[in-house]
């Protein structure tokens, strides 16, 4: 069994049929219709909240948007922007309620589960990579939310400017600059971090 | 080219959209000025630990339940409301129709208010049978999303088929004795017919991460490395900075679902440990992150 990839599963014909089926109510083409984009929404919801429980309250809460807006989508505008742009905003509301209470636990951001690895690494080659990418995800989790928003828009999940200007209803000026500051305050965070980050061995 | 106009190339080299006589050029800027040669170096570093981080990651089946609960409930309850506004609007209609009816004082009256019972009658049934419809439909949906989760540990070795090939990648030919060799595991290789000398054996090495959180990592390490001696592999345990460690273990595959078992048992976090083992495997190198809490 292959993994399904968002373009496989819904090709335009099938997801504007989904579509006009979840539009009248009908949850099991709602379901089948998100089953398209939830992994890449989950990553988002990680990406924005720093943990798992929190990445699954935003995860529902979009999904639960979505099926209660469905029927108002304009069908000239993408489905996958509009996805986007309800669970981003359904990060940034949580992120906000959230707020007055103690920070998020960054440990959630740890890799988990078992997944292949390259046999030939070394375990500290191994461990020193997981440890980079661990920093990475907490400096990301650092960011003011907009300029995360963008950075992880663009520089993980790797939407066009023109798209994150969609999903985050900003102008390309807006994304861009913030993208580009978001980028600089990663870096200058890496730079402080040398003992860490450089080493010609890993 | 001056400091600003590197600025701009960043972000060009972030987007992969950098040009050959661009990059010359940063590059070239770089040599003269050890600040943007310091941004240069570190935006590519930035550049490559992204391309590390997933854009897609496995929904935990705990989420992937929530949201369709979720979602099924809401389509419960809007059905519901649905067939309330009917039955309201209907109940009104008959109120409107026995007021008028008893303001005429007509004979028609009775029969006509009848009639619009009959109607009503009518339309809550075929609401209900709807109702009785879509709870089939949810069932359904149910069992099958059950079914669904029931079939994703079966799931997991088509997962990995990325592994697989991390696998066979790593099959180590070993180049043996031919009398050392079992039949079965006699691998056809190129060689002239009356080399005949030996055989290659392929040791199929398949290689797993994983992480396991903890209450105590040092009582962990030791437990671990007791684990692997019991069923005769091998542990490599380092410290890390963070109070953590990353073990090193290689294991016959044979032993591997007791050991995985037997780690289970002291991992305390959510995430199950499942290893997605395939039949064929016979060496394991497993890379253990161990946290503590």
């Amino acid at each position: 069994m292959v993994v399904k990839t968002e373009a496989e599963v819904t090709g335009p014909m099938e997801e504007s049929r989904l579509i006009q089926r979840a539009m009248g109510g009908d949850a099991a083409s709602f379901n089948t219709l998100m089953e398209a984009h939830e992994r890449r929404m989950y990553a988002v919801a990680l990406r924005m909240c720093g943990n798992h429980e929190d990445a699954q309250d935003c995860l529902q809460e979009a999904m639960l948007r979505i099926y209660r807006a469905i029927s108002g989508f304009k069908a000239q505008s993408s489905f996958s922007t509009w996805v986007y742009r309800i669970t981003m905003n359904a990060c940034l509301d949580e992120l906000r309620k959230r707020k007055s209470r103690p920070s998020t636990s960054l440990d959630g951001l740890l890799d988990s589960g078992w997944s292949p690895v390259d046999g030939g690494e070394s375990p500290e080659g191994h461990a020193m990579r997981r440890e980079m990418r661990k920093m990475l995800r907490q400096y990301i989790g650092e960011l003011p939310e907009d300029m995360r928003a963008a950075v992880v828009l663009r520089d993980i999940e790797g939407y066009s400017y023109e798209e994150i200007a969609g999903i985050l209803d900003a102008n390309m000026g807006t994304v861009k600059s913030r993208i580009s500051r978001g980028r600089e305050r990663l870096r200058e965070k890496i730079g402080g971090r040398p003992e860490l980050f450089d080493r010609p061995d890993v | 080219m001056n400091c600003e106009a590197v600025k701009t190339c960043l972000d060009l080299l972030m987007d992969g959209e950098l040009t050959d006589q661009q990059r010359r050029d940063m590059e070239a800027h770089g040599r003269q000025c050890p600040e943007c040669a310091e941004a240069i170096r570190q935006t590519k570093q930035l550049k490559a630990l992204m391309e590390q981080l997933e854009p897609e990651v496995d929904v935990p089946l705990a989420a992937q339940a929530k949201w369709r609960g979720a979602v099924r409930e809401a389509a419960r309850q809007s059905r519901k409301k649905r067939l309330y506004r009917w039955i309201s609007s209907a109940a009104a209609a008959v109120v409107v129709l026995v007021g008028v009816g008893l303001a005429l004082n007509a004979r028609v009256a009775p029969k006509g208010v009848e009639t619009t019972q009959a109607v009503l009658e009518r339309a809550v049934e075929s609401e209900a049978v709807e109702e009785a419809d879509y709870a089939d439909e949810a069932e359904e949906a149910a069992v099958a999303y059950e079914a669904e989760a029931a079939e994703a540990p079966a799931r997991a070795p088509a997962k990995a088929a990325g592994m697989s090939a991390v696998a066979a990648e790593n099959a180590v030919i070993e180049a043996d004795g031919a009398a050392a060799c079992d039949e079965d595991d006699l691998i056809e290789i190129n060689r002239s017919p009356d080399a005949g000398m030996c055989a290659a054996v392929a040791q199929k090495t398949a290689a797993y991460e994983a992480t396991i959180r903890v209450k105590n990592v040092d009582a962990a390490c030791r437990q671990i490395e007791d684990i692997a001696r019991e069923y005769e592999g091998e542990a490599d345990v380092r410290r890390l900075e963070d109070g953590g460690a990353s073990i090193y273990l290689t294991l016959d595959a044979v032993n591997a679902s007791d050991l995985i078992a037997a780690i289970a048992h002291l991992n305390a976090g959510e995430d199950a440990l499942e290893l997605p083992v395939q039949p064929d495997d016979q060496v394991l190198q497993i890379m253990l992150t161990v946290v503590g809490e």
